[in-house]
């Protein structure tokens, strides 16, 4: 086992924008060469191409204006979106929304997509649609709708009503801020929609047949700002150069595994309050909640993203803030736990009169199932009030204040015997604590549950992240849109060398290891 | 420009109002909290980057006030006012005590020497907290010496400029002149700081100095260097060395003219009387004891030299005013800093790869350094003194490396990777073959596979 490591992470390069951007300014490219290319748009129309080119032998950032014609000088860009054309076609679509105060008449262009609808928010290129093997533009405006505009024959596109490809679009009663679709097998898909209202839809939908197959409501009380869909693991095909040496079997029971244990999971961020994983939704729905603790605390989370950026296998979690930080968590399946060794008989209730979890309860935290449309409240106050019918709150947040208390001892530690009188003068509480500090314990539980691993300030407010293969060199940049720059970063590559080191080591024993098996086999079977 | 850009963000701001100039700002640990000593012309990584010390900022402004920084604390430990126009500011070991001292130049020739106490350990300093206006006579610095110099100096550098193994001090004028003064004790009583500084050496030179600074020479002695106009510089060679060809006599003006001048391809240069910086005592890592110098122009011309061989020039179209040197990425080589009155800051390493970094902000004054930031201990920063009456000392500037690097060209340089390729059968120069085993082996592992 390698113990776990947190990684250093560096601008590889940095690019200041000429104006402020938002958090649909960031747009992904492949190039030729399978590595990346990145196109970021700014409010003041203009357009930045990054990438990485060898000139000579020397790794060098190329930073270049974008000029995309028909755009009026007085118009600000709101969404920029790319896809690349299927074949027979080929070449890039880019699809670039800007508002403009005054009302004007469309001037369509073969390249650019320019929507005049009222306020656009957000656009998402429908890639994965096995009905039609064809790319769509799909554009999510501002009157409570998503158009759709597929291309025809000589690059004309054309407006089509969505409801027969995604039925999923017809009933929306707020803007859609965010919009994600991800292809579960052939024919079924996931759609996520994060609407203005704090209300999120996702919706299981038949591609074939075109029909809603499930859907699950939850709701927030302030605007989705991000929606991701991701599995806790990756899968990557191991390379062809490897297969010949590596055992067949072994990689067939990690495909397994896989399917055992990578579910779909839904992460969001809303406006005010923390972010939430929806675990595993498409057999709980949006009921397996898990909050990532903090997320709240740096002014609006506006972006998010899963990412292995520890090189386990397993995707982090990272959520940038207004508040110019960047936090990662990680998904941890246990928690160690200072837990009261429970007296028989003793009456453990706060003020509020919920009962402190015992042991055999505390399994089921972060598992509790709401109903479909449960409102999640989540407000980090402690307003003790009875819980409302038909809204339900979160677990961890209804644990009560005695709870709270024994975590804050834990965070403590236990020589800090000030911790009394840092709690709020509340004697029923310092005379719970006291009770319950006479006979605790440390606990391993099982509590799936998040930890912030690390964090990391900006110079401006975080708008957007992502992950991509900058360099092409098999490690993924980290890239950071803030406010006014671009970050592309990268692991401290001394780090990354000798883990990889470390890890081809292995892989040579292993394939020794197999060889001589083999042999041995081959003598015992002679 | 196709240079790689960083971003800077973890920073302490501290008030300090007023005009700076560039050599009145100094880190360094000034109250001997746990001095390690050595000479200046070694590097800071050696003498004042290293572990266990800890280095304050102190600064001074054409008003008079001169401040010491200390830790995050935004507001001044200690300070002195009403001091005249300060031109330069310099911590070292002046008077030869195996102590730091802090030296005072303003630009009416006064001198000041201050011996600081150990910041932060009497009670009255504790007591009296962070409120800036009312300081406790604790904080309150007076200077333990104080003698009248030549007016209008520019630049000063504490070193043993002439290798007798004391230091002196070297500053230059407004008036092209460079002198050398030495501390020299008077022993007629006991009292501390009994004695005066006495002048060593003079020279006078044909054009503006820009900055001076020490250099080791390839023999191993210290040389000093001034700049002058259009990017040239000069070595000043002391008239009083044990030289044959040099007589020394005793009046200064009689001296023979003791330098050599170093053109540096003057002819190429664009602009013959632009105003040029220097830095000298540029470490080239590796063990090697000679260092490179480098100088750099008000029209954006910057050169890195070694015994008058051009090594690399860059062109850049920033105002260059200020030039420094650090090891940015810890590997022992020291690069270049160079600041525009722009903020834009270029580091730049021996072979000519550049990152730069934009303060955001017009820069009055710049320096690098190590900066004891609490947890942290000295680490590499740069100091930014900006026209809004503020100073930012950023503090987490260390880069891995300068040029923009792939795990591709990492993994090439370790010698194992090519013996491990080996045995897996793959060939190591096909670049796609590479990147998808790396991504695989990085990102598709499974730490408890059952690869036995």
């Amino acid at each position: 086992m390698e113990p776990q490591k947190t990684f250093k992470w560096n601008d590889a390069h940095f690019c200041s924008l000429a104006s402020q951007t938002n958090i649909y300014g960031l747009q992904k490219l492949r190039t030729e060469k399978d590595t990346s290319k990145l196109l970021v748009s700014c409010l003041d129309r203009s357009f930045l191409s990054v990438e990485y080119l060898k000139i000579g032998d020397k790794l060098t950032p190329i930073t270049k204006d974008v000029q995309f014609t028909y755009i009026p000088g007085d118009a600000e860009i709101v969404s920029t979106d790319a896809f690349e054309r299927l074949s027979p076609l080929s070449g890039l679509v880019v699809g670039i929304t800007f508002i403009k105060l005054q009302e004007q008449e469309t001037r369509p262009t073969s390249q650019v997509l320019n929507i005049y609808s009222a306020v656009p928010f957000s656009e998402e290129s429908g890639e994965e649609l096995s009905a039609q093997e064809r790319k769509l533009d799909i554009v999510a405006g501002s009157d409570c709708k998503v158009h759709m505009y597929r291309e025809l024959p000589a690059e004309r596109f054309k407006e089509e009503p969505c409801e027969e490809h995604f039925p999923e679009f017809s009933d929306i009663s707020c803007s859609i801020l965010q919009l994600v679709i991800r292809k579960v097998n052939s024919d079924q898909r996931l759609t996520a929609l994060g609407l203005q209202d704090g209300e999120v839809k996702v919706f299981q939908v038949d591609c074939q047949r075109q029909e809603i197959l499930r859907e699950w409501k939850a709701e927030v009380d302030s605007p989705v700002t991000s929606l991701r869909f991701f599995t806790q693991y990756n899968t990557i095909p191991c390379p062809s150069v490897l297969e010949n040496g590596q055992d067949d079997a072994s990689q067939s029971s990690h495909t397994d595994e896989e399917v055992a244990g990578n579910e779909i999971n839904l992460l969001m961020t809303s406006a005010l309050e923390q972010a939430v994983v929806y675990r595993n939704v498409l057999s709980s729905g949006l009921s397996e909640v898990l909050w990532l603790p903090e997320s709240d605390q740096y002014d609006v989370a506006l972006c998010s993203l899963a990412a292995d950026i520890d090189f386990d296998g397993q995707n982090e979690i990272l959520v940038g803030t207004y508040g110019q930080e960047l936090l990662v968590y990680k998904f941890q399946p246990t928690r160690d736990k200072w837990l009261p060794v429970e007296p028989p008989g003793m009456d453990l209730t706060n003020a509020a009169g919920e009962t402190v979890p015992s042991d055999d309860r505390v399994p089921q935290l972060g598992h509790l199932k709401d109903d479909v449309t449960g409102k999640h409240r989540h407000r980090s106050d402690e307003g003790n009030q009875p819980e409302e019918s038909g809204k339900h709150r979160h677990k961890s947040d209804e644990s009560s204040a005695a709870e709270k208390a024994l975590i804050q001892r834990k965070v403590k530690s236990e020589e800090d015997l000030s911790f009394l009188a840092e709690l709020k003068p509340d004697p029923s509480k310092v005379a719970l604590a006291e009770r319950s500090a006479v006979a605790m314990e440390l606990r391993t539980v099982q509590e799936p549950h998040y930890e912030l691993l690390w964090q990391r300030s900006f110079a401006c407010p975080v708008m957007r992240l992502d992950c991509a293969d900058m360099m092409g060199d098999g490690v993924e940049n980290l890239i950071v849109l803030t406010l006014l720059g671009l970050h592309i970063m990268q692991p401290d590559l001394g780090e990354v060398s000798s883990l990889l080191i470390s890890r081809l080591q292995q892989l040579c024993m292993s394939e020794s290891d197999i060889g001589d098996e083999f042999h041995k086999l081959q003598t015992e079977i002679e | 420009m196709m240079w790689r850009n960083v971003s800077f963000v973890d920073h302490i701001e501290v008030d300090f109002p007023g005009n700076v100039v560039s050599q009145a700002m100094d880190l360094g640990d000034v109250d001997n909290d746990k001095v390690t000593y050595g000479p200046y012309y070694l590097p800071k990584t050696q003498t004042r980057g290293r572990g266990i010390e800890e280095n304050e900022l102190v600064v001074a402004n054409i008003d008079g006030d001169l401040s010491i920084f200390k830790g995050n604390s935004t507001q001044p430990q200690k300070k002195a006012s009403n001091l005249g126009m300060i031109t330069c500011v310099r911590i070292g070991d002046i008077c030869n005590l195996n102590k730091n001292l802090l030296v005072c130049l303003t630009a009416e020739g006064c001198c000041y020497i201050f011996d600081v106490k150990e910041i932060g350990k009497t009670t009255e300093e504790l007591q009296s907290g962070e409120d800036g206006d009312n300081f406790g006579d604790g904080r309150v610095l007076s200077p333990v010496y104080t003698q009248n110099l030549p007016a209008n100096c520019k630049a000063m550098l504490i070193a043993d400029t002439d290798g007798d193994g004391l230091l002196e001090m070297a500053v230059t004028y407004s008036d092209r002149v460079v002198r050398t003064f030495r501390w020299q004790t008077t022993g007629e009583s006991d009292a501390p700081f009994s004695g005066r500084l006495l002048l060593v050496d003079k020279w006078q030179l044909a054009g503006q100095i820009g900055a001076i600074s020490m250099n080791q020479s390839p023999d191993g002695s210290p040389e000093l260097l001034v700049s002058q106009p259009g990017r040239t510089y000069v070595t000043l060679l002391p008239h009083t060395s044990q030289r044959l060809d040099v007589t020394p006599t005793e009046s200064d003006e009689s001296k023979s003219p003791s330098f050599v001048f170093h053109p540096l391809g003057h002819n190429r240069v664009r602009n013959k009387e632009v105003l040029t910086v220097i830095v000298g005592g540029i470490q080239r890592g590796g063990g090697c004891t000679a260092t490179y110098h480098a100088l750099a122009s008000l029209d954006g011309s910057m050169v890195l030299v070694e015994n008058d061989n051009i090594l690399w020039s860059l062109q850049v179209d920033h105002q260059l005013f200020v030039l420094d040197k650090l090891d940015v990425t810890g590997n022992g080589q020291e690069e270049v800093v160079c600041c525009s009155w722009d903020g834009q800051t270029y580091i730049v390493n021996h072979s000519r790869e550049v990152v730069r970094y934009h303060f955001k902000e017009n820069v009055a004054a710049f320096t690098t350094g190590y900066y004891s930031v609490p947890g942290k201990g000295n680490v590499p920063c740069f100091v930014y003194a900006t026209f809004n009456n503020h100073i930012v000392i950023h503090h987490s500037i260390s880069l891995p490396c300068v040029e923009s690097t792939s795990l591709l060209s990492v993994m090439d340089k370790q010698e194992q990777t090519h013996d491990l390729l080996a045995k897996l059968n793959i060939d190591s120069t096909k670049k796609d073959v590479l990147r998808d085993l790396y991504h695989w082996t990085l990102y598709g592992w499974r730490p408890n596979a059952d690869r036995h």
